[in-house]
């Protein structure tokens, strides 16, 4: 009797253990599930994480035009989001510096690319659309960035 | 009205009537309103500095297969559009990349500025040496090897890219490289972006391209 009152307890403390982590993850893993439909859809997703806040700044400029210019003519197949403290707690990669700028993309069954800062060259993502696609040249490779194991969880 | 050509000590040509009814995508702040209305009163015509230069009359310059074209009728697939006041940049980079024996491949000169880009994942800067056609981002190609961000923040720059820099630089042109958040296609003839002559070239240049007044060249 005794034995079974414990194991009801046991059991009643792991559903309360369960029920929290899932009512805590849906709420704090909303953009990372987005980010798991986007890739199940076949969508290559960049995430990026800007540390200058000096919207005034040269490179703010340049990194806000050739990014907005490549989104705006490629919109079908990638999709954009801003790094958060949960999208960085859950890469599962030793080469990410999250406490800087980066920018990542992520491909279902392609290689990840990881740029160690915000990109100001527009040929970045025209070298990781052309590896995405099969057709890398010569000039686009000089611009890849590195290939990466990274998981996002 | 005066139709000569009046030169500002920024470098600025004043030449002709501002056109009120044009519809612009830049902010006319009541300061630059303010001035504009001046010089209209006193019977100049503004007109913002912007010229069209062709690369095949650059030996060392070309543009990069993506390099975004304006949409302008006027200004052809292989020409860029600058400022004037900042052409003597333009010359000295296609002069001493002859010199060096590099080749540099333009990403962008002059931007158009919109307060609202359909599709944009972030605002855009409302503050930039582009805007007024100050600056030119570009990749040094030495030989067949080129000059990108990924190499310079390795410190993997080519001793004829180092060399460029360092003639830029001490020709008054600041280098993007340089900057406490790098950007190192970047090169630029400063106009203070604080004071009033950045905003009447703001206004004025951006004016030029959206209401299709003429570009010289």
């Amino acid at each position: 009797m005794r034995a079974c009152f414990k194991l009801i307890l046991f059991a009643i403390g792991m559903l309360a253990v369960t029920v929290n982590a899932i009512s805590g993850s849906s709420n704090i893993d909303r953009l990372l599930l987005t980010i798991h439909e986007q890739l199940v859809q076949g969508k290559v997703v960049v995430v990026y994480q800007m540390r200058n806040d000096d919207k005034n700044s040269e490179q703010y400029a340049d990194w806000a035009s050739h990014l907005n210019d490549f989104a705006t003519e490629h919109n079908a197949y990638y999709q954009f989001h801003q790094a958060t403290k949960v999208v960085n707690d859950n890469l599962n990669s030793q080469k990410i510096n999250t406490d800087g700028s980066y920018t990542l993309f992520l491909k279902e069954g392609e290689p990840s690319y990881f740029y160690p800062d915000v990109t100001v060259e527009i040929m970045v993502y025209m070298a990781v659309d052309h590896a995405y696609a099969g057709r890398l040249s010569k000039n686009s490779r000089i611009f890849l960035p590195d290939e990466i194991k990274v998981r996002l969880e | 009205m005066k139709n000569a050509a009046v030169v500002l000590n920024n470098g600025n040509r004043i030449n002709h009537t501002p056109n009120k009814k044009i519809n612009v995508s830049v902010e006319l702040d009541t300061k630059t309103q303010g001035m504009i209305r001046h010089w209209s009163q006193i019977n100049f015509q503004v007109a913002g500095d912007l010229v069209r230069l062709q690369t095949d009359n650059f030996s060392h310059i070309q543009l990069i297969f993506v390099f975004k074209k304006i949409g302008q009728p006027q200004v052809a697939n292989t020409e860029f559009l600058i400022s004037g006041a900042a052409v003597g940049m333009v010359e000295l980079m296609n002069a001493t990349a002859g010199h060096l024996g590099l080749i540099i491949s333009l990403n962008q000169v002059f931007r158009t500025h919109a307060a609202k880009v359909t599709g944009a994942v972030v605002p855009p800067a409302s503050k930039s040496q582009h805007l007024i056609g100050h600056a030119v981002d570009c990749n040094m190609i030495d030989g067949g090897r080129w000059n990108t961000s990924k190499g310079f923040r390795g410190d993997k720059q080519t001793d004829a890219a180092r060399a460029f820099i360092k003639i830029m630089k001490a020709n008054g042109f600041r280098w993007g490289g340089n900057f406490s958040k790098p950007d190192s296609p970047h090169f630029d003839a400063q106009l203070n972006a604080s004071q009033f002559d950045y905003d009447a070239k703001f206004f004025l240049n951006q004016q030029q391209l959206a209401a299709s007044e003429p570009l010289g060249h």
